[in-house]
């Protein structure tokens, strides 16, 4: 049928035991299994297996993002697509990924790596299925995200691969950002109804430049921010801000291997289908305002600084 | 050839039938009070919508005998999909009444109408007029309109409770022939499904479009509407508390059954109303797995914050 | 724990030296001498702070990213990530990025009568 959600993303990090205690003890993940090479985490709010994979490697940066298709048969006409496009593509089989089934990978025109996959072992939320206590364990150490909710991922140029996922894999296109030509600077796209689940922004191809962690609130993402002080986790210049782009609260900061996190609250809804609602459109005059709300300003190192 | 989502996209509007004189009464709360935006006025109807929506209504109100609960609009992704939901629902033994452009209401496509198991009508459609953001479509202040502010100015429509006799054969109506998902549900000791929340969007503050609890047929438990967050949802309980709006017993509270935080309050014909943020975080996926709840957690499930379930809650409320 | 000289130097401003221990960065180093070097991550991952050394030895506090610091092409590695890499020896090092400078006392430099510094 379609794509049902951003299931996860599979992150390069030099030092594994550093990141795992990262992405447990500050981020508020579920560390859910774990070897010498690669450790895969889940969000309290979610009933999968993974929404984060850490791979060790000599560099940071994104291995690739996992997108969950909810028809099997999903797999098979989409890399017919992705093919026919001129897309490379493989078969990832059965084992080769921890918690879920076999699905295919589609390397897109930014030269980022996409699989689709149908099945992922259930884990459940963290409260468990049955009469489960709502919000947050007093117990519960770090952040209190619920879960994965977007990524933006660098290429030098976005058209192709909006084109690919909007025409191809039903992707709409919330926001933009353009330049006095009209060429496309950055790109909000979301599968779901969500203001984004995937958004391509300037930068090398192939590289990363964030993931964004859902919060239930606006009060829970400054509770993270103390706690990423307090872990003297390296926040950006603007501590935490408000985006212009999507009108929500959030805060960048950063793993132990460089890569860039976001924590973020916000209930912007989208229509579900591509080109049914124009999407907003921001020019470079603007942008400033977009990317910070509050500040005005973009630091220099923000676009141009990626893993 | 390529991925498309298919069926009903999204929850539209909720149509209210009042005996209100020239609407007058009704406007004043849902527009004036509650803060939504009046988006179109024919000789019988007010269209509004929520400051963050771009299709031209979440809430149609017309004046008739009787207050009354008329219709709940769903928008379709296409045509085509309208065309096999009708053929679904005829299989299936009910009615469907199909209606021109315009017809009931303005500003929307063709579309089908039939009555649910439970009672209520709902009426499906694949186009709707838009509105376009009251903010612009060019780099905008995503912020409350400030003609809004010290409402309720809720984001969007979130989801409707409705009231049913047999709440399975709702269920199942809703999830085999409108293919709508089911996020939660609370069961009996001996297994009887009481009530679920059925959903087909997937966002922030999601897990159900409608909420199906034991009942009369054909009734409405309330409609819900979406904030970002507590805090605005505590500052708008005193709001309304300032504009004389009852509040219904036991105040805001976290809801566990879906995964809310949540303020329910009556409008002044006693329709009950929630304003909610959070909401069960689930996909669209047919191995996606409801939460559980047994009767004997009712109050852990509803009222969280309370010692017990307020008994009024469980009434239906037009 | 010894101390070693450090100069920066960048084609648009004049070179500056300070010193720094060997288990300190020279991005914290320089914070301390009053030079504010471009960085964002400080976990050797983002490459704000990336520059050549061209004289000395360095050590890596912690791993560094090798997106940044190989040549593409020649997969040689030609930069250092300076948020957490230590001298080894004296060092002089070329910036990619040129610094700022910041007060040492901003409150204290306000007093009437007092030279900003």
């Amino acid at each position: 049928m379609a794509i049902s959600r951003f299931s996860y993303a599979n992150l390069r990090v030099m030092d594994l035991p550093k990141a795992v205690k990262h992405y447990t003890e500050t981020v508020g993940l579920r560390l859910v299994e774990s070897d010498d090479q690669r450790a895969y985490f889940q969000a309290d709010e979610c009933q999968d297996h993974h929404c984060l994979i850490v791979s060790l490697s000599d560099r940071a940066g994104i291995d690739h993002v996992g997108f969950k298709v909810n028809d099997p048969s999903d797999l098979v006409e989409a890399a017919e697509a992705a093919a026919a496009h001129g897309l490379a593509v493989r078969d990832v089989p059965l084992g080769e990924i921890a918690g879920q089934g076999p699905g295919v990978m589609i390397t897109l025109p930014s030269e980022h790596n996409m699989l689709l996959f149908y099945h992922a072992d259930k884990i459940g939320y963290a409260g468990g299925m049955h009469n489960p206590t709502p919000g947050v364990s007093k117990n519960k150490i770090g952040a209190k995200v619920t879960h994965l909710d977007h990524t933006l991922l660098s290429c030098e140029n976005a058209q192709p691969t909006v084109d690919f996922l909007t025409k191809v894999f039903d992707f709409s296109l919330t926001e933009k950002v353009v330049d006095p030509g009209g060429n496309l600077i950055a790109a909000f796209l979301t599968c779901t109804n969500t203001m984004h689940d995937l958004a391509l922004g300037p930068g090398p191809n192939g590289t990363f430049h964030h993931m964004a962690f859902g919060m239930h609130s606006r009060g829970e993402v400054l509770e993270g921010v103390d706690i990423l002080k307090e872990d003297e986790v390296p926040t950006l210049e603007y501590g935490v801000s408000r985006h212009g782009i999507a009108g929500v609260t959030t805060i960048y900061f950063h793993d132990p291997s460089g890569n860039r996190n976001e924590f973020y609250n916000g209930a912007y809804q989208a229509a579900g289908k591509p080109d049914l609602v124009p999407p907003i459109v921001w020019d470079v005059e603007n942008f400033p305002r977009g990317a910070f709300y509050y500040e005005n300003q973009i630091p220099e190192t923000f676009f141009d600084e990626v893993t | 050839m390529g991925l498309k989502h298919r069926g009903i996209l999204r929850i539209a509007y909720v149509r209210l039938g009042l005996n209100d004189n020239r609407l007058t009464q009704s406007l004043n709360f849902y527009r004036d009070r509650f803060g939504m935006l009046e988006s179109m006025r024919d000789s019988e109807r007010a269209y509004l919508r929520c400051w963050h929506e771009t299709f031209q209504y979440n809430l149609v109100l017309e004046q008739t005998a009787e207050n009354q609960l008329i219709e709940i609009g769903f928008h379709v992704r296409d045509e085509e999909g309208l065309d096999h939901l009708t053929n679904k629902i005829e299989v299936a033994g009910i009615q469907v009444e199909q209606s021109a452009a315009n017809e009931p209401l303005n500003g929307m496509g063709r579309s089908i109408s039939f009555t649910i198991p439970g009672g209520q009508r709902l009426r499906l459609f694949a186009d709707m007029a838009q509105s376009g953001y009251v903010t612009g479509f060019e780099s905008p202040d995503w912020v409350t309109p400030r003609e809004l502010r010290g409402t309720a100015a809720p984001m969007f429509l979130n989801h409707v409770g409705l009231t049913s006799a047999d709440p399975g054969a709702t269920i199942d109506f809703l999830s085999d022939v409108l293919g709508f998902g089911l996020s939660e549900k609370i069961v009996s000791e001996d297994g009887k499904r009481l009530s679920g929340l059925m959903f087909r969007m997937c966002r922030d503050v999601g897990g159900q479009e409608l909420a199906i609890f034991p009942g009369e047929d054909g009734h409405l438990h309330h409609i819900a509407f979406t904030k970002e967050d507590p805090n605005d949802i505590l500052v708008i309980g005193q709001y309304l508390r300032e504009d004389g709006i009852n509040i219904d017993s036991y105040g805001p509270t976290k809801q566990s059954y879906g995964n809310t935080f949540s303020l329910h309050f009556f409008d002044n014909f006693g329709i009950r109303l929630e304003l909610c943020c959070g909401g069960r975080n689930i996909d669209a996926h047919p191995e996606s797995e409801p939460v559980i709840w047994d009767e004997s957690e009712l109050s852990k499930a509803l009222s969280y914050y309370d010692a017990d379930v307020n008994p009024g809650f469980l009434d239906h409320s037009l | 724990m010894r101390t070693f000289q450090v100069e920066l130097r960048h084609s648009e401003q004049s070179a500056v030296q300070f010193g720094c221990r060997s288990d300190q960065s020279i991005l914290d180093a320089a914070y301390c001498a009053g030079y504010l070097l471009a960085s964002t991550c400080l976990r050797g991952g983002c490459g704000a702070c990336r520059a050549k050394v061209i004289v000395g030895k360095i050590s890596e506090l912690a791993p560094m990213s090798n997106t940044h610091c190989q040549d593409p092409v020649s997969g040689k590695i030609t930069h250092r990530l300076l948020c957490v890499a230590a001298p080894a020896t004296d060092v002089i090092i070329e910036m990619d990025r040129p610094w700022r400078t910041r007060s040492k006392n901003p409150l204290s430099s306000r007093l009437p009568g007092r030279l900003p510094g």
